[in-house]
């Protein structure tokens, strides 16, 4: 293939591109045509969507005894917790903010527990959910959908009336958002949390206590 | 650790991408237990070789925990993401490994996955059907080169080598195929569960 090709010759070669079967040469020779015309970049972007696609086709299979347990450990290694900066230079879409060391301790850990609640508006329509979880640290997950593309605040609201700003969270065209919040607060106090847009404007609710 | 196991259990796999990103361990084992089975039916699939699909696995595990922060929602549920990792690790591994690989053209294998968190599962129970009934709209002949590119990881001259027939026409077939697939499935997000 010559370093020059035609959209036609992409076109005949997108589908094995879309599945990661050629040659690092011949890829890079598509690749650069892609880069500089618009309708070949993005016919290769459809079709990589759906050959990505095939792989949930794919039987499931029971793995070996024990499998489960290695590949925890091969995972976690001796490497966490990993500090906030580091994720928030790597994260592209996902962010995960601030990864602090959660300071409150439960008195008596039988009393660590869970809560989750639905996200939603004052007309019911739902934007995601919200989790709290606590033993040794207090973290408040969040999924976040539904959204318009924008800054985004978190407030928790504590049982003495005050309202504590998480984080900023932005949201992009897709809407969706997943982040994992370490709170420095008693869990036991969290009533709720809001979601505000950038203007301060209530968007939705989770009541969690 | 961060969150206990039961907790974690209840998270979807965004939030669970989330919680591994920030370092939970609980959230990598509910993780690895949620999707062990799809990983590894993949590998097996792909690989043909327990030792090999398992270490294929594992390697599956560790990336999705490395680069869980630059999971993209807009791109592929969950599932497929990882999948995808699983496939790219395949490939690379039976191009110098390769033993006997299973046959993939065998569509009564390819049913929807059982496992999974209730709302990917969701997701990847509307990808599957749609892509199920996709496929079996195809052409027999470019059916079979699909699922060789796809879940057989072959190139197009391999699979021509396989096949029979031209180089060109495997190209064709594919592109046929893949194209067709594009245009009758519509991509779920996680908007639409």
């Amino acid at each position: 293939m010559s370093e020059q090709i035609s959209c036609d010759a992409f076109e005949a070669a997108a589908a094995e591109l879309a599945f990661e079967l050629v040659e690092p040469d011949v890829r890079d020779v598509l690749l650069t045509h892609a880069a500089g015309c618009d309708r070949c970049r993005a016919e290769l972007e459809s079709l990589s969507v759906t050959a990505d696609l095939l792989v949930l086709l794919a039987p499931e299979g029971e793995p070996p005894i024990g499998f489960e347990q290695r590949a925890v450990e091969a995972m976690v290694g001796d490497r966490r917790p990993r500090r906030w900066l580091a994720l928030v230079a790597a994260a592209a879409v996902l962010f995960v903010v601030g990864l602090g060391i959660g300071s409150w301790r439960s008195d008596d850990e039988s009393t660590s527990t869970f809560r989750q609640a639905a996200l939603v508006d004052d007309h019911g329509t739902g934007f995601g959910s919200v989790s709290l979880a606590w033993s040794d640290d207090v973290v408040l997950t969040m999924s976040l959908k539904g959204l318009d593309a924008g800054d985004y605040r978190c407030l928790v609201e504590t049982s003495d009336g005050r309202s504590h700003l998480i984080a900023t969270w932005p949201i992009g065209a897709e809407g969706t958002g997943w982040w994992a919040v370490p709170l420095q607060l008693d869990a036991r106090s969290v009533r709720s949390v809001l979601i505000q847009d950038d203007d301060g404007t209530p968007v939705a609710s989770a009541v969690l206590n | 650790m961060v969150m206990w196991t039961s907790h974690v259990e209840r998270l979807d796999d965004g939030a669970l991408l989330a919680a591994m990103a920030a370092g939970d361990a609980n959230a990598a084992t509910v993780f690895v237990r949620r999707h062990q089975r799809a990983v590894f039916g993949l590998a097996i699939t792909m690989c043909g070789d327990p030792r090999l699909a398992e270490d294929v696995s594992q390697q599956t595990f560790e990336r999705v925990w490395k680069h869980a922060g630059t999971y993209d929602a807009r791109r592929a549920p969950v599932r497929a993401w990882m999948l995808t990792i699983t496939r790219r690790l395949c490939i690379d591994s039976f191009r110098t490994n390769r033993s006997t690989p299973i046959d993939p053209f065998d569509l009564s294998a390819l049913l929807p996955p059982a496992s999974g968190s209730v709302e990917d599962a969701a997701v990847a129970r509307a990808e599957v059907r749609g892509l199920h009934d996709a496929l079996l709209g195809l052409p027999p002949e470019q059916r079979r080169v699909l699922l060789q590119a796809s879940l057989g990881g072959r190139t197009a001259v391999e699979i021509a080598e396989i096949e029979q027939i031209p180089v060109g026409t495997v190209k064709t077939r594919l592109r046929l195929a893949l194209a067709r697939l594009r245009n009758e499935v519509r991509p779920v997000g996680v908007d639409d569960v």
